[in-house]
Parts: structure tokens; C-alpha cells; sequence
């Protein structure tokens, strides 16, 4: 795919528990660092419970099940009605939230109205809004729209209560199901709905 | 009373170097960041998590790094008979700032400035071993919020009657007017977090109770291990399933 063939580290997708060592730092080069993952000495340890991926511009990062949001910049998030986009983040500043794209477009960002906003975990809502298959799925059938905030809430919205709820709920439910799983659910939930 | 009987058993039938069964959950309250339940033979534990979050006085707030505060407290149902504490309990006080204590030297509160990270920790059953329950169910419930932490903690406590050196006391055992020496440990770096016993003992016998309470962390440490990699598993499972479909 890439022109450089990037080694594949070894520890990609390992589960792993704070204060273990995911990797030794090599001789020479640079190696990116991403969140979970800290610096001991000559070896990176993780810092926080789960999975060791790989992340924009081969960064090393742990990926957990977590609620709590912590800004990261160009993050697109959904406040209480807004789909907003996180300017500025630094550690030691309170976050700034912009309504325009980099380009100064509107892009979709903006009010939300009508619809409804739930939450979920910060790893599900990064796998929602990555495209998984069940939504394309349910596309093919449901008009719906969907925004994902990066911090954990998702709104939705659908014509008619009863779409709307169904929606939301496979949303939901997709968290704790696989890929195929959730494509599953999805067509059983239409075949009981078209009765 | 007899704590170890002429074959070499306990009260409860264990040996002198046994820990009490272990049980854990992870992810118990949906309205916490984080929480877990730990048990530890009959005393139960629930640990809740809140934050990293803004503090909530904005004059204790420190610009370097976290701040953390942990609540203990042992609900009236706990012990043997209902007795509802103050909220001044000293006893009370006293455990909270030991976890309070103990689990900021883990967690990497420099990365976390200007924030609060609050920890509940209650008392569900209690059967002896509370501090160090509480101190492996706030740890479980740190990971499950995502809070970015140096090592793994393990903590376990040992005592000695009957001339042995004995692991992990419950409640009868506890009040055998013996010693009781309370560890934590940080699991990969071996680092001492806590070292706490409120009695007198020689050299010899605080060596020996150390490192057997010590002994005991390494276990509860396997099992907390264990049950994390277990709670991240499955989010394993979906992950992967989603990389192959991309």
C-alpha cells in the first residue's frame, strides 16, 4: 500500500495491563508514541488496560473501553445540540471548540436539531465513526442520520419515533457484538419490523 | 482460642500461607467513569471511579498535575450487626487517606493537570483484609476509567498467632490481638506503596510477616492480571474482527 515498507511491531493487538512493557526502544530511529503508552527508560510500557494498536503516522497507542473523554485536537465531538470540532487542546488549557472545518467550511458541523443523543464508550464511537458494515447495512433500507462525537455521544435522527428508536438501539447494541454480528441483528431487526 | 490447630490448619481450613478465594468484576456501575467489585473470601468491596474530571473547588486546584481524593466508608449491613458510622468515622478517615495515598504514587497524575479524580470506595462485607481489598478493587476501577497509570498494585495483608506467620486474616483472626502488617506493591517495578501495621513485633517476625504479606501480593497480583486482560479481551475481539473487515 505505502511507497516504505513499515515493519508491523510485533506487539500489535495484545492485550495489556498498566505497567507492562510493550516494546524495547531500537538502537536508532524514532519511534511515535501515542496515548496509554509511556516512556521507562529504554522500553515503553502501557500505561492503561487493552489493546495495543497502531495509530496515524505509525504512533503506538493502547486502546481501552473508556467513558471519560480527554480532548485530542481535530477531534469532531457532539456537545449537548452542537457537532463541533476540538481546536485546540493543550494539556493545560480548557479545550476550544470550533464549528468549522480547517478550511473555514461549514462541513457538517453546526446545531443539531430534533433527534436523539445517547452515549457510549469513547472505543465504540471511534468504530462508528470509522464506517462499520451494519450501519451500510441498515442504510440500504432506513434513511437515518448519524453524528459521532469523538466523546462518546452519538446523535440520531430518523423519520418517524419507531425508526428512530430502532436506530439507536442497534447503535447501542453494536458495541458488544462483532462486525458480523451486527450485520445479523441489523437484518433481523428489519425482517421483524417489515411483519 | 486456637488460631492454628495441631495439624497445621486455620479456622476456615486453610493453611498458614493460603489467601482466601478471590472474586473480581469489572465495569459493575454504569454511571461511574470506572468501578469494581473485589472480594477477598467473605469481605466484599466496591470500588468507584470519577474523573479525571475538573475539580470541583476551584481553589484546590493544583496547575501541575491531578488531584486525588478517596472516600471510604463501610455500609451498615457490612458486619455482623447493623451499625450505621458517621461520616467522621476516624477509622474511616484514616483508610481513605491511606488509598488516597497509595494509588496516587500510581497514578501519573502529572499527565492530568487541574483535574480531580475522585475514588468510592465502600465496604459491602466485611470479614478482615478491608484496606487491602479496597486498594485492589480502586486499582481495577482506575483501569476500567482509563486513568494512565505507572504499574499494576497489588495489595494483601499478613498476621501472626500461634507462633505462625499467617496470610490474608479475616475477621476472627484479626481480633486475636496479634499483629497485622498491611502490604501494597507495585507489581512489575516492585516498589513498596504501603507498609502499614498499628502493632508491636520483633525484627525477626516483622521480616517474616513482611514477606509472606509480600508473597500474597505476587498472587492477588496474578489474579488482578488476569481479570483485567479478561475485561479488555473482548474489546480484543471487536477490534480485530473490525481491522480484518477494513
Amino acid at each position: 500500500m505505502g511507497v516504505a515498507a513499515v515493519e508491523q511491531p510485533p506487539c500489535l493487538g495484545k492485550c495489556v495491563v498498566p505497567g507492562e512493557p510493550i516494546a524495547s526502544l531500537p538502537e536508532t530511529g524514532t519511534v511515535r508514541v501515542g496515548g496509554g503508552v509511556q516512556q521507562a527508560g529504554r522500553s515503553l510500557i502501557a500505561v492503561k488496560a487493552g489493546v495495543v494498536q497502531q495509530g496515524p503516522g505509525d504512533s503506538l497507542w493502547v486502546c481501552n473501553r473508556q467513558k471519560r473523554y480527554i480532548p485530542n485536537l481535530n477531534d469532531a465531538v457532539v456537545g449537548d445540540v452542537v457537532f463541533c470540532r476540538v481546536e485546540e487542546a493543550a494539556r493545560d488549557l480548557d479545550p476550544v471548540l470550533t464549528c468549522m472545518d480547517t478550511a473555514g467550511k461549514a462541513a457538517g458541523f453546526g446545531p443539531l436539531k430534533g433527534g436523539t443523543l445517547f452515549q457510549v464508550s469513547t472505543s465504540h464511537a471511534r468504530t462508528l465513526a470509522s464506517g462499520p458494515p451494519f450501519l451500510a447495512a441498515l442504510g440500504r433500507s432506513l434513511k437515518f442520520e448519524l453524528a459521532v462525537g469523538a466523546n462518546g455521544r452519538v446523535w440520531v435522527d430518523a423519520p418517524g419515533p419507531a425508526n428512530l428508536a430502532l436506530v439507536a438501539r442497534l447503535a447501542r447494541q453494536a458495541e458488544e457484538l462483532d462486525a458480523a454480528g451486527a450485520v445479523a441483528a441489523v437484518k433481523e431487526a428489519l425482517a421483524s419490523g417489515l411483519r | 482460642m486456637e488460631y492454628v490447630n495441631t495439624v497445621g490448619l486455620r479456622l476456615d481450613g486453610r493453611r498458614p500461607n493460603e489467601i482466601r478465594q478471590l472474586r473480581a468484576e469489572m465495569s459493575t456501575l454504569a454511571s461511574a467513569d470506572g468501578s469494581a467489585t473485589f472480594e477477598m473470601g467473605n469481605t466484599k468491596v466496591l470500588a468507584a471511579v470519577y474523573g479525571p474530571r475538573e475539580a470541583s473547588n476551584r481553589a484546590q486546584t493544583d496547575t501541575s498535575k491531578a488531584t486525588v481524593r478517596c472516600e471510604y466508608s463501610m455500609a451498615a449491613f457490612s458486619s455482623g450487626e447493623r451499625r450505621r458510622r458517621g461520616k467522621s468515622d476516624r477509622r474511616a478517615t484514616e483508610t481513605s487517606l491511606a488509598i488516597a495515598n497509595t494509588l496516587e504514587q500510581n497514578i501519573l497524575t502529572e499527565l492530568l493537570p487541574r483535574t480531580q479524580i475522585d475514588i468510592y470506595v465502600q465496604v459491602l462485607q466485611a470479614d478482615g483484609g478491608m484496606r487491602c481489598a479496597a486498594i485492589n478493587a480502586a486499582f481495577l476501577a482506575l483501569a476500567d476509567a482509563g486513568v494512565p497509570m505507572r504499574d499494576s498494585v497489588a495489595a494483601c495483608a499478613a498476621g501472626y498467632l500461634d507462633g505462625t506467620a499467617l496470610l490474608d486474616l479475616n475477621y476472627t483472626e484479626d481480633g486475636g490481638g496479634g499483629p497485622e502488617v498491611a502490604v501494597a506493591l507495585q507489581t512489575g517495578l516492585h516498589q513498596v506503596l504501603m507498609l502499614q501495621t498499628d502493632s508491636k513485633l520483633s525484627m525477626e517476625v516483622f521480616e517474616e510477616v513482611v514477606e509472606l504479606a509480600s508473597n500474597g501480593c505476587r498472587a492477588v497480583a496474578e489474579f488482578l492480571r488476569t481479570t483485567l486482560l479478561a475485561h479488555v479481551g473482548r474489546l480484543s475481539l471487536a477490534t480485530s474482527i473490525a481491522k480484518s473487515e477494513a
